[in-house]
């Protein structure tokens, strides 16, 4: 139907500004011609996904007037070290392009990407208006590249590093802010190792009466956590560097009160090498929190079950498996609001357990917890009728990750595959979306997901399976699937071509010591154009190995950007020419 | 080699045509994984070579399952016989597992190490006390040594080599004593010194890294530049962050912390 629009395109453009969802603006960008250019022009912020799905320059020219971008590199299983270092996903093209074409870019947010000191440099100098910086697990630059964006973003409102590496050169950056700024909101500087300049921190924290979150490196003292919170007493969110060692009374009645101060607070974290004796410092703020990160805190269970019994509105708790099942039954009767719960292992390269955590506490979190949703759990062992419980008093659960430490064990109870348990678990939570496997498991489990798992958009799978067909459940089963990473499953060529079409639904699918042929790989780049298919191979040219050679990494993403350019020279795509493998035709270092 | 293409002209290429169109055109179904007719690139039975009946030894071989053999399923796909007993063929370290960041893994190794006086070892009950009829969550036992995973974990640390642009990442999990690192070190770095000679750069490449020209140093958790071997080998490991080969004549010259290390180009 041609009936022309009788909306102006501001108006448009005006209403379409009030659709936040990027789902519902691509929708409605398709609908005809002046909506789409009406969604072209209006649209401010802009998610990729894989920094390799599309060029900078087509970003630029599809969204012109963005004002806020958010980029992922690296493959998840990078942060297992399964991806080799250089592998890619560099910000520089990403910066050099967004510096002519969005003068009033605002914010960056990045996540397992590489960023140099170049790269900072330049977005220092291109934004004037920029607020918001994100280095989310990225690497590549050092504390020059921080002093850059210090000195030159007067507007700054967020800055947070979180979990980058970062190379420290000096702690002086911090002193690059001006005099006159004052419009920090949020820093986050976690992730560094040395110390900061105490005094211009200080200094920084003083002039700047909106910071709302802080989160210091564990070099910043005892002593001096006490000046910086009189400082900000506003904060809503802290994280404490370290604790020392020895109890001091006087500093510890300094720390309490400082806290006290601090009515707002409603999310802790950091603490690391705290002793026990400081922990009740925190206790006057403790009611009112509703995050606690106590991921780097060794204390034992009955101090961390005091701290919990503290607070009641904990909505998020992540915390070591020092906290045994005995802390997780207090979490249960206590923190009736929690949604999220992640429990990391203190002590995970030892096959016995060091500590009194078992499937147990995860029982009891999920029947005491009526709220929870997000799930991440490391243990040494469960059972079928465990997971089937979870599943039963948690239909709500959205986010799924169980680590069995030792690889295919099985239940502990019956000895069987863990196969049940985890088909409970997708047919009971009809809004699973993530769901990372462990244990032993058969065929029989991918049926399951396949069959029941309808919206999951991320599986991650190890360890697992006996044959393609379990594979090919997943691929030919799982309608919302995004992302699939996997790694050391018996799963081959016959699946993987078979749901070729599939892949390009999906942003990526990660595989490693499975069992896909060189030769399905050259397979499968040459007849999917909008695949990027790419072989890891650091031993030898893939050429040189014969085509029933088994892969030992590879990774598949769509993308309209045709193969990259930037491939170090262990990653190998399929040479449209000679259906070969070829390495990076031009190698662009950032 | 046997051409793989589906050959059968038009037909069978418009159905391996797929496409992510942009929007605005006609025919824009992004592949749809339900149609089986163009599902994949297999469109009836597999016209691949049958599979490899032997696996080919890559580094993380593991598997000795059949995968010729075994009945079809209705699936089309096989299954190999014997499917309960998939023992590693090929026992070696396990990257990656468990799924922990390496960010946190050196966190908490460090904040352990620090209060490791506090944390006796605790008196818990062992699970197998419980009123379970338990065997241990572990299937092959003979597999582990002296409590451990035969992963042992890893502890990756960046290792720069001063005159060297580029550097490497060294795995300290992977040694137990200095010795060995020290042996691993020479033969890291020779490789690339190598390399320098060979662009006549000056090094002293008959030395051994450590004791010759160069010294190997690290940086500990307070950003300090320390020499390796004074404090026991686990200690070293819960407090370094990194390392460095210097030069001995560089290391006479007074540094505080962060004061010469802008001589290097940052290696990236």
């Amino acid at each position: 139907m041609a009936v022309p629009s009788s909306f102006p395109e501001e108006v448009l453009e005006h209403i379409f500004s009030h659709l936040t969802s990027p789902s519902h603006l691509n929708a409605a960008s398709l609908v005809c011609k002046s909506w789409y250019a009406a969604d072209r022009y209006s649209r401010r912020s802009a998610f990729v996904g894989n920094c390799y799905s599309l060029s900078p320059r087509a970003l630029v020219s599809r969204f012109p007037n963005l004002r806020s971008v958010e980029i992922k590199g690296k493959p998840h299983f990078a942060d297992f070290n399964l991806v080799p270092e250089g592998w890619g996903g560099h910000f520089f093209p990403w910066v050099r392009s967004m510096s002519t074409a969005y003068p009033w870019l605002q914010e960056i947010r990045l996540k397992r990407m590489v960023v140099t000191d170049d790269a900072l440099e330049l977005l220092g100098r291109s934004f004037v208006h920029f607020r918001v910086l994100v280095l989310a697990f990225c690497e590549g630059f050092s504390t020059d590249g921080l002093a850059a964006i210090a000195a030159n973003c007067r507007n700054l409102r967020e800055l947070d590093l979180r979990e980058s590496e970062v190379e420290d050169l000096s702690g002086h950056w911090i002193g690059h802010f001006p005099d006159s700024f004052t419009s920090l909101v949020s820093l986050d500087i976690s992730c560094l190792s040395t110390e900061v300049n105490f005094p211009a921190l200080e200094r920084l924290v003083s002039r700047c009466p909106d910071l709302k979150s802080l989160r210091l490196n564990r070099a910043v003292p005892l002593e001096r956590l006490v000046s910086l919170l009189r400082r900000a007493p506003q904060l809503v969110d802290f994280g404490a560097g370290a604790y020392s060692a020895e109890l001091h009374p006087d500093v510890y009645s300094n720390l309490a009160g400082a806290f006290s101060g601090c009515r707002e607070l409603r999310s802790l974290s950091g603490f690391s090498d705290v002793i026990p004796a400081y922990i009740p410092a925190v206790y006057s703020i403790c009611f009112g929190l509703t995050t606690l990160n106590l991921c780097y805190v060794t204390v034992q269970s009955p101090e961390l079950t005091n701290l919990i019994n503290q607070c009641p509105n904990l909505q998020r708790l992540w915390v070591l498996d020092y906290i045994e099942d005995s802390g997780l039954e207090a979490v249960a009767s206590t923190c009736k609001d929690l949604q999220e719960l992640r429990v990391f292992p203190s002590d995970p390269y030892n096959a016995e357990p060091n500590v009194f955590l078992t499937e147990q506490g995860l029982v009891s979190v999920s029947l005491g917890c009526t709220k929870l949703q997000s799930v991440l759990y490391f243990c040494r062992r469960f059972s079928n009728a465990a997971l089937v419980t979870i599943a039963r008093n948690r239909p709500n659960l959205t986010r799924f990750r169980l680590c069995i430490i030792e690889p295919r064990s099985r239940d502990y109870l019956t000895l069987e595959p863990l196969d049940t348990g985890f088909g409970a678990i997708v047919e009971n939570c009809k809004d699973l979306r993530r769901l990372s496997l462990s244990g032993l498991l058969t065929d029989k489990v991918f049926e399951y997901i396949g069959t029941y798992g309808k919206k999951l958009e991320m599986l991650s799978v190890a360890f697992a399976g006996e044959s393609d067909a379990g594979l090919h459940h997943i691929l030919s089963g799982c309608d919302s699937l995004r992302k699939l990473e996997i790694r050391d499953c018996p799963f081959g060529d016959k699946a993987l071509l078979a749901n070729a079409a599939k892949l390009e639904t999906m942003r990526s699918l990660w595989m490693s010591s499975c069992l896909v042929s060189l030769g399905a790989c050259k397979f499968l780049g040459r007849k999917m154009p909008r695949l990027n298919v790419e072989v890891i191979d650091e031993n030898a040219h893939p050429s040189l190995r014969p085509d029933d050679c088994l892969v030992e990494k590879l990774y598949i993403y769509r993308s309209l950007a045709g193969p990259r350019f930037d491939m170090p020279g262990f990653v190998w795509t399929v040479d449209e020419d000679d259906s070969g493998m070829r390495s990076s035709s031009i190698h662009v270092s950032s | 080699m046997p051409s793989r293409e589906a050959k059968g002209g038009g037909q069978e290429e418009r159905k391996l045509e797929l496409r992510l169109a942009p929007p605005g055109e006609p025919n824009n179904h992004l592949g749809d994984g339900n149609n089986k007719e163009v599902a994949g690139l297999l469109p009836e039975r597999s016209r691949l070579p049958p599979p490899p009946t032997t696996m080919t030894t890559t580094p993380q071989t593991r598997f000795s399952l059949d995968i010729s053999g075994g009945k079809d399923d209705d699936d089309g796909f096989k299954k190999p016989l014997n499917t309960s007993s998939q023992k590693r063929s090929a026992p070696g370290p396990l990257v990656g597992w468990p799924p922990i960041r390496s960010f946190r893994k050196n966190n908490i190794a460090a904040a352990a190490a620090a209060t490791t006086p506090n944390n006796n070892s605790p008196q818990k009950t062992n699970p197998s006390t419980h009123d379970h009829k338990a065997p241990p969550a572990c299937e092959n036992p003979t597999e582990e040594t002296n409590g451990k995973l035969k992963g042992g974990g890893s502890m990756f640390v960046k290792i720069n080599m001063e005159g060297v642009g580029i550097g490497r990442k060294v795995d300290l999990m992977a040694y137990d004593s200095y010795d060995k690192l020290f042996s691993a070190v020479d033969v890291l770095f020779r490789g690339l010194l190598e390399g320098q000679r060979d662009k006549g750069g000056v090094v002293g490449e008959l030395e051994p890294i450590n004791g010759g020209e160069y010294t190997l140093v690290y940086e500990d958790n307070e950003g300090d530049r320390m020499l390796l071997g004074d404090v026991p080998w686990i200690m070293f490991l819960s407090t370094v962050k990194r390392l460095r080969v210097i030069k001995k004549t560089s290391q006479l010259s007074s540094q505080c912390a962060g004061g010469d290390r802008h001589d290097n180009n940052p290696t990236r």
